[in-house]
């Protein structure tokens, strides 16, 4: 049956049985015509229509037929042929009625315990409130893309180098080698995030976008809200059709939405460009989730804004620039993309046999890469362990249910068991008792969309200091929030039914006869076992909060190879400032020694990359160095560099091992010279030192000498293995990308506030990419590792507080039903400490059963985020030490209420309970 | 319970001959050059409706059953009653449409 007709049949339920007895086969019929009648494949939204539309009629006829059916069933048989039903054992009740009546009841019956409702809605809110909100972030990052048409077509191609990268960008000759081999595809697309400035009226913005093939848009189904999208001759030649498109987004925020821009001019990257339409919403562009691109110029075009006047990378197959998309030919399976684009990559390779040696084109479906392939795989970790975190969560606080269910339980046994002894059926108590927790897990998912909310807007505050902004929409959207409903359902049948399979036990007798004696004690077992999971559960969460907390502060004083103390950094890109690239040196220049002139400063340095930062992975070239043979068959050794000044080594506080620093006699006419880092010293002269050799860069007779040996550093990643790094002096070699980093006596943050000034009154027109400390530019490779460690440590809380208020819970309960015991044995003449340090030593008990069983199991699980851990072992004693510690002060705690109630219990009340 | 606008497109399909619910909506739907859908729950409550008011009567397969029909449908056709009232209401309309006529008219010769 086709799921269309299965809701159908289910939404006829709605419907008196009576009327559905008679007229159900037509009006399946019915609707079996009316399906057919919209063809085998309508649109999402004429279907959609006409399922609104049959629900509504079928509501609507609602209360009519139930009207005539109570109608027949009092008043007898229309006709002879018509029997009533009554005659037929058909009830004037119906699904809906019973519902309605189970609804009606439970409510009653929630509204009777208000602390139990409180206490039970509080605990399911925080489980299921932890759960949305990691969903909220897994659906905003990993799930959720805009509705492109036939998404299951397109495909991402990438350039994999060996040794370089697996997933890597495209060089433009090699996209237009894919494009033009059209056999695998339909269309193929490019694209490339752009930096640039927008020059508006009477403000100047720094704005990010993307310069995108004119393919790219048609091919993925986007069109233009309004105004076009661009033209095959717009996306010809750099610089001869100067037009663009906004970001929808950007259009509402800074234009208003103004319908008016197509065909106005807009200053960007200092030149004048033609609006020619506006891109739709809820499309940001492609650079990832997050990043919203605020305009989009024709592919060619990106040199042009950042100021190239060389635009030799179009024919350069080593310079790999851009993101590639395709969309695959029809009917044509990715296996067989993949191999067409092997034979593609062979051709260029005999073509140009010196370079791209060995290189290849990996195609990922689209729809399976979030960020990119390599992050994804780093990130993917992070995501389970959260997840996984907020699993046990929710575990704990549907234990604290079901245990909370089990007491009242007990408390009505009186109740059911009346209601069974007098006829009840039950099927029909366990319906209703699953109503109730249903009800409660509803509530308690509503209420735990307020704490996602609240948790959410604590997320986006920790942002990582990134040059652009990250907004990741982390709105409770439609998926979200059937998320949410689905696992407040699902707790509440799944942690329900144990409970009121329990209760409903038709073993009435003894419970009348008010005999609770063996089946209270069994029961109460079960509450004990339970709390003592759920003290195991939040051992394992506390455990793992506590190993990334202490992992977190391990990093942070890892040793990187450089100085992150005491020092502020700003990023000024020249080209993006509309500088000429003559003028790069003398510009760097003044800012350098502007810098080093400020108050309290005793170093500063400038450079074009500086260790961890995030443009880094792009600075890679090849070289080709006597006397040791590349890697494979390729034509280099591909290293990462960084341009450099003379003050260089010693502001950032990087040892020189052998040789010298540059100076300032290492002037442009000079001889050629690098300081190469120690793993570079060792991988490439093992035998001797390095001083004094000699290597070029492919394709150049340019000879590079080295004249000194610096300190390895971190230079991508906290964990990485060593990797090889060349420093060039900057006078050599301009950037038109300069870091600035100042050292001295005033606070960091103070520092960079002084870089900005400085930058300001030196140039307005100069654009900040970014400006920090140096300790927030290290933290961006710790945001992943310090997102864990808080949301760890917060749900390794939660579940600390979920299981006390278990645990308070079932000791307080066993108090109250020990009140004739406590009686008896305090009028004996124990003394009330005794009968407190009873009650605080069974609890204790528990707890500690738990604790062991959890730290058991959590150094097992230890060793599953090994990999994720910095500077901590899996076993690491503080944690394995403390944990236990907090353990068992927070049960001593929550036992203490009902130990002293239990302690100041008066015999004689407690003799007459009964 | 007032008399209700589909009624009368459903006692209209029927003045056409027996038919079966389906058949009926197919009806209406030509009738009113397909402004009018009956839903399945709408049609088959009315037809209830109507069977009560004793305006339509469910008919033996042999003596109206029209070709192509099927089983699982029951037949139904106009009583004398649901005739009667059919042309009843069909007055009304008709005075209904000749007060509007005549007020078109006078406002297109002025």
């Amino acid at each position: 049956m086709s799921p269309g007709r299965r809701f159908y049949v289910c939404l006829l339920r709605l419907l008196p049985a009576d009327f559905r007895a008679s007229r159900g086969s037509e009006l399946l019929a019915t609707f079996d015509d009316m399906r057919s009648e919209l063809g085998p494949r309508p649109g999402a939204l004429r279907l959609g229509g006409f399922y609104v539309r049959l629900t509504i009629d079928l509501l609507r006829r609602i209360r009519p037929e139930r009207a005539r059916a109570a109608r027949r069933y009092w008043e007898g048989p229309a006709s002879p042929a018509d029997p009533s039903p009554r005659l037929r054992g058909l009830g004037p009740s119906h699904a809906f009625d019973r519902l309605r009546r189970d609804i009606r009841v439970a409510v009653r019956s929630l509204a009777r315990r208000p602390v139990f409702l409180l206490v039970a809605t509080l605990s399911l809110a925080i489980g299921i409130g932890a759960n949305t909100a990691i969903f909220s972030v897994v659906n905003a990052v990993f799930i959720r893309q805009y509705p492109y048409r036939a998404p299951q077509d397109l495909v991402r191609i990438y350039t994999h180098v060996p040794n370089r990268s697996v997933y890597g960008t495209t060089s433009y000759p090699n996209y237009r080698d894919i494009s033009d081999f059209d056999a695998a595809f339909q269309a193929v697309g490019a694209y490339k995030t752009i930096f640039s400035r927008m020059e508006l009226q009477d403000e100047t913005l720094r704005v990010v976008g993307e310069g995108v093939s004119h393919t790219l848009l048609p091919m993925l189904g986007v069109e233009a809200a309004l105004g076009r999208t661009f033209l095959a001759e717009e996306d010809d030649t750099p610089g001869a059709h100067l037009v663009m498109m906004l970001g929808h987004g950007f259009w509402q925020r800074v234009f208003g939405e103004d319908r008016e821009i197509v065909g106005t001019t807009i200053r960007l990257g200092g030149q004048s460009f033609t609006v020619v339409g506006v891109t739709p919403e809820g499309f940001h562009g492609l650079s990832g989730p997050g990043v919203s691109a605020d305009f989009f110029v024709p592919l060619v075009m990106h040199g042009v804004i950042t100021g190239f006047t060389n635009h030799s990378h179009f024919e350069n197959r080593l310079d790999r620039r851009y993101y590639v998309v395709g969309r695959i030919a029809e009917g044509m399976a990715l296996e067989s993309v993949r191999a067409r684009l092997d034979v593609l990559s062979r051709q260029i390779q005999e073509a140009n046999p010196q370079i791209n040696q060995d290189w290849s084109f990996p195609v990922l479906s689209m729809q399976d890469v979030a960020l990119a392939p390599e992050i994804d795989r780093a990130v993917l970790p992070f995501v389970v362990l959260l997840m996984t975190a907020g699993g046990l969560v929710l575990l704990l606080a549907c234990t604290n249910l079901a245990s909370f269910l089990l007491a009242r339980g007990v408390d009505r046994r009186r109740e059911i068991a009346l209601r069974l002894a007098l006829g009840a059926g039950r099927g029909a108590l366990v319906r209703q008792l699953l109503t109730e927790t249903v009800l409660l897990a509803l509530l308690g998912g509503a209420s735990g969309l307020l704490v996602a909310q609240a948790t959410l807007g604590l997320l986006i505050r920790v942002q990582p200091s990134l040059p652009v902004p990250i907004t990741l929409e982390l709105g409770l959207d439609r998926t979200v929030l059937l998320f949410t409903f689905g696992l407040s359902t699902l707790a509440g049948l799944l942690f329900g039914m144990a409970p009121a399979l329990q209760s409903t036990n038709p073993d009435v007798v003894p419970t009348l006869k008010d005999e609770l004696g063996l089946a209270r004690h069994r029961r109460f077992g079960l509450r004990n076992a339970l709390v003592a999971f759920q003290m195991a559960l939040s051992v394992v969460l506390l455990v793992g909060g506590g190993l990334f907390i202490r992992s977190l502060g391990a990093a942070r004083y890892a040793d990187l190879g450089f100085s992150t103390r005491d020092a502020g950094i700003a990023w000024v890109d020249l080209s993006i400032s509309g500088v000429p690239a003559a003028e790069y040196p003398a510009v760097r220049e003044e800012l350098t020694l502007r810098a080093r002139a400020l108050p309290g400063i005793e170093a500063a340095t400038s450079a074009s990359h500086i260790p961890l930062d995030i443009v880094f992975t792009a600075s890679g070239r090849f070289y080709t160095i006597d006397g040791v043979d590349p890697p494979g068959q390729g034509a280099g050794h591909n290293v990462q560099r960084a341009e450099v000044d003379p003050a260089f080594f010693q502001a950032m506080g990087i040892p020189l091992a052998m040789g010298r620093g540059f100076t300032d006699e290492d002037r442009p006419e000079s001889p050629r010279v690098a300081v190469v880092n120690e793993t570079a010293a060792r991988r490439f002269w093992p035998a001797e030192s390095p001083v004094g050799r000699e290597f070029s860069p492919v394709g150049s007779d340019q000879v590079i000498r080295v004249v000194g040996v610096a300190g390895d550093t971190r230079i991508e990643r906290l964990r990485e293995p060593p990797k090889p790094l060349f420093y060039f002096p900057l006078a050599q070699r301009p950037d038109p990308d300069i870091i600035l980093v100042a050292r001295g006596q005033p606070a960091p943050e103070e520092i960079t506030a002084m870089l900005r000034r400085m930058i300001r009154e030196t140039d307005p027109s100069l654009t900040i990419m970014d400006a920090k400390t140096m300790e927030e530019h290290v933290g961006v490779i710790l945001f992943p590792a310090r997102m864990a460690a808080l949301l760890l440590g917060v749900f390794g809380g939660l579940a600390l507080t979920l299981a006390t208020i278990g645990l308070y819970g079932v000791v307080s309960f066993s108090v109250s039903q020990r009140t004739q015991e406590m009686g008896i044995r305090l009028s004996l003449g124990a003394d009330s400490g005794a009968v407190r340090s009873m009650v605080i030593r069974s609890a204790m008990g528990l707890a500690g059963i738990g604790g062991v069983a959890g730290l058991a199991a959590a150094l097992g699980l230890a060793q599953l985020i090994r990999h994720l851990l910095y500077g901590v072992g899996p076993w690491d004693p503080m944690t394995i030490l403390g944990v236990p510690l907090l353990l068992g002060g927070v049960a001593a705690a929550a036992a203490l209420i009902p130990a002293r109630r239990a302690s100041r219990v008066n015999p004689v009340e407690a003799l007459r309970y009964e | 319970m007032a008399f209700k606008k589909h009624w009368y497109h459903i006692l209209l399909a029927l003045a056409e001959g027996p038919a079966h619910g389906a058949e009926i909506r197919r009806r209406v739907r030509r009738h009113t050059r397909g402004s009018l859908e009956l839903y399945p729950a709408m049609l088959y409550g009315s037809l209830e409706d109507l069977l009560e008011r004793g305006w339509v009567r469910e008919v033996d397969e042999k003596s109206g059953r029209p070709l192509g029909g099927s089983d699982r449908y029951r037949y139904l056709d106009l009583t004398p009653a649901g005739r009667e009232t059919l042309a009843a209401e069909t007055e009304e309309y008709q005075e209904v449409v000749r007060i509007a006529r005549d007020l078109l008219a006078r406002e297109a010769s002025p």
